[in-house]
Order: structure tokens, then sequence, then C-alpha cells
């Protein structure tokens, strides 16, 4: 999914569980005036966050440090004000969801297992933080840029073919939604690819590859909205979309007990978090000082910010909260450490060293409590 | 006890809006396809994206473009300008008959 941070669309839930890390008491943040501004729980589907917020490499270090040395998480509506000039407006940045406006990602997340830390890989924006999800890194890019050439890191896809009897696809919208890997991916594995429409169909026959990773739709286009939830897209679209992967999934009795869901997101698009990101281990790549726009180089040696990520399985404990720090380098990390054991192939420091949740998935006995939505 | 049921409502049609700009992240999806297409050896003519709309039709040309130019078998693929490897049967059963 797209571009809405933890606290945004989760953070109501430390209401109900003050065990999942939402929206705390004494959280604000100043706006151009100097008043602190406290989240408010005045989130709307639709038509609130426009112009898009900005979540280019530079504004998310402002958002993250405001101006100052350490991660203050208090930079958000300087930032957004920056984009309109409106005080009134900046504010909207501060907005989070009620749990009954998000049935669906809250059902999910109080049902199965919350990630209380599970943060973008980078401080930017979505391309470079998907790569993290296919190739456990963006091979030095800290933006937009989509063609990563001339390395010896496989994308986990290439790595699941090369064993023999494992299977893996990528499903996207359709075709004019398309995939936003499709050109990192397309010259050497073109026949990993398959629509949204195959994945359901997929999933009622119980032919799903061993690994899949499913896209929105990014764009409303032929009838269609756009499900990815990117601003101004309707949040409760994304909530439909992501209910229909779960049924498919949930509705097949062969498939159901051996398929693990991650629902995650590729970064907080501008949207207000309260936790500071951590360090991390670097992946071994450099972004120059004219790439980041902040005047230094990057050394990806540090997250970026929170975002919600939900793991879905009849194998996972009710109620489960993870405390522990994922970003998007566990996926490449789980599903290697899952389907290639001994894997021997390269990898970045930074995917060799990011947590699995492999462990997640330790309920005693398979449940049959799931809930359905209709 | 059955499986608790949360019914979903269904999403306004006033939400669906293709005349709307195309975000940042769309706009890059058609310039990289373009790349890609060009990189593939077709020409592509230039065009302006403004709405989703535009989107949507943009992507769909160049995806249609890209799987032509490099999803398809590679038995059905040759360099551009090159002439055919064999020559179809039927053509070369009309070539002895007009000999005759």
């Amino acid at each position: 999914m797209e571009n809405r941070s933890f606290d945004h669309m989760l953070g109501s839930l430390r209401a109900t569980n003050p065990g999942i890390d939402g929206i705390p008491d004494d959280y604000t943040n100043p706006d151009i005036n100097g008043t602190e501004i406290r989240p408010q729980a005045k989130a709307k589907y639709q038509s609130q966050l426009n112009p898009d917020p900005n979540h280019d490499f530079a504004p998310v270090n402002e958002q993250i440090f405001n101006g100052g040395a350490v991660p203050s998480m208090q930079g958000f509506i300087r930032s957004y004000y920056n984009q309109r000039n409106d005080v009134n407006h900046s504010h909207a940045i501060m907005y989070y969801f009620k749990p009954n406006q998000l049935p669906v990602l809250t059902t999910l997340a109080t049902e199965f297992a919350l990630f209380n830390r599970w943060f973008a890989s980078i401080p930017g924006p979505t391309l470079c933080n998907r790569a993290f999800a296919h190739y456990g890194t963006s091979f030095g890019n800290v933006a937009m840029e989509k063609k990563y050439s001339g390395h010896d890191i496989k994308s986990i896809y290439q790595r699941v073919l090369a064993v023999p009897n494992t299977t893996t696809k990528l499903y996207y919208f359709d075709r004019a939604s398309s995939t936003l890997e499709l050109i990192n991916l397309l010259e050497d594995q073109p026949q990993i690819f398959a629509t949204y429409e195959q994945f359901l169909a997929d999933c009622y026959a119980g032919t799903l590859p061993d690994y899949s990773f499913v896209e929105p739709n990014y764009l409303d286009h032929d009838g269609l909205i756009a499900s990815d939830q990117h601003p101004d897209h309707h949040v409760a679209e994304g909530e439909r979309f992501i209910a229909s992967i779960y049924m498919a999934i949930r509705s097949n009795p062969t498939l159901w007990p051996n398929t693990a869901l991650l629902i995650t997101y590729d970064e907080h698009g501008g949207i207000f978090d309260h936790v500071p990101p951590p360090a991390c281990i670097p992946d071994g790549f450099t972004a120059p000082a004219s790439a980041t726009g902040t005047g230094q180089p990057f050394n990806f040696d540090r997250l970026g910010v929170r975002v919600p990520a939900i793991l879905v399985s009849p194998w996972v404990p009710a109620g489960t909260i993870v405390n522990e720090v994922f970003e998007h380098a566990s996926i490449p990390a789980t599903v290697t450490e899952w389907l290639l054991p001994g894997f021997a192939g390269q990898r970045t420091p930074r995917e060799a060293a990011a947590r699995t949740f492999l462990n997640v998935l330790d309920a005693p006995a398979i449940r049959d409590d799931a809930p359905e939505f209709a | 006890m059955p499986p608790r049921t949360i019914k979903l409502r269904p999403t306004p049609p006033s939400a669906y809006n293709d005349q709307r700009p195309a975000n940042a992240l769309i706009l890059a999806q058609v310039t990289e396809l373009e790349k890609a297409v060009r990189a593939a050896g077709r020409k592509v003519r230039p065009m302006t994206v403004t709405t989703e709309a535009d989107a949507a039709a943009r992507i769909r040309h160049l995806n249609r473009a890209l799987h032509h130019q490099v999803l398809l078998p590679a038995i059905k693929r040759r360099p551009v300008g090159a002439p055919p490897q064999n020559k179809p049967a039927i053509a070369a059963k009309a070539k002895r008959s007009r000999k005759k």
C-alpha cells in the first residue's frame, strides 16, 4: 500500500490496547506560529491531504529532525506548511483515523500480529523504499529511479526461481495501473508477472506460488477506483482491496492454513508519526549530497518513518504485538530464510542483518476464529 | 462459534475522479515506462500526461508496446530490420507454383 504512517492509520488503537505504540497523550508538533498542535481524530478518506504531502528525502529529513540534530519527529506541520503557506491547512498533517473508520486494517491488526516498529527502509519516497522489499537495497538511490542494473544482487524473485520447484509471482492490478517493478524485473524474469484477477483465480484454484507480491490499483481509470490509499485516493477503497486479498486466501480451506499475508506500506507519505526512526546497518551504498538535497551524503545508516505492518495467518495468536525493529529488507530476508535456507548468493549487509518474522507464526494450534469481511 | 463477519460499506461513487491530476508516483511510472520502451528499441512519441485518465491510457499503451517487444516468446522476436529466419511454408509453395 502507499503513503500512510502508523500513527495516522493505527495510532488510535493505543486507547483500546496500551501495548500498541500509538499516539502518546503528550505528543505535539509546533506550527509555523509556534503553537503546539495535538494529533486530532479528523482524518477523512479523501479530499484532505491536497496537495500530496512532500516525502522526498530532504522534506522527510525536515519532518524527522525539524532543523535539529536529533530525530524529534517535530517537523511534520512545518514541512506541510511549506507546500501551501496555509497555517490551518498545515494542521491536517496531524490528523488520524478512528478505528471504526478503518474496520479492515484495525480488525486485522488486533486479530492477528501488529508490528509496533516496522519502519520504511529509507527516509524518502516510494520507489527506493519498494526496492528494499524486492532486493534488500535500493543500490544507493534515495529517490524515484527505477532501473537498477550492473549489480550482482538478485531480486528475491530471481533467487526463488533459481531453485527447482519453487515458484513466485508479482501480481499487479491491471495493465493500465501496471506494476511499479516492471522495469527492474522485466529483462530477466518476465514470467513472474500476473494481474490481480489472476491472483483471485489462483487463490480460488489453490495454485498460488510459494511467494507472491500483490500491488493495488494506482489510479482511477475505466470506472475502477484507485485502491493504493495514496493521497488523494479514497482510503476506504484500499480497505476493500485489502479485504479482498484476505478473503481470497481465507475462503480456500486448503490455502488458508498454509499461507501468511503481510500487509504493509512503502513509506509514511509525509504524514506524522511520533516514533524516531532508529539507526541501522548500512547497506554498503552511499547517496551523494546532490541526490539527497540536504547538502549531506547519505550512507543508508538509519531507517525511514514508521509504517503500518500486519501479519495475518491462522498460526498467529490473536492480539500479537511485535516490538522488535523491522523494515522492508525484512521481506526478502524472511523469504530467503524460509524458501532458500543456506542461500549463498550476494545480499547486502542490511538484508543479512534484517530481522525475519517466521517466528511470529507460533500459535500452538491452528485458529478457527478468523473474522470474515463481506 | 461461527466466525465474526464484518460488513463493509461500498466506496461512494464520488470517490472516482479520473480527471484528478496524476500524482508524482504515476508520472514517474509513465517516464520510466517510456525509457524502457525506448531501450527496447521502439520509438516513443512525446505525449502530455496531466490527469489519471491520461496516465492510464499512456501506461496501457506503453505496457502493450513493452510486452510486444520484450515479453513475447523469443522465437517471435528478431532484430528490427532483420529478415525472417524461415520463409513461411505457404509462401514457398506459392513460389513453386508460379515457376510451373
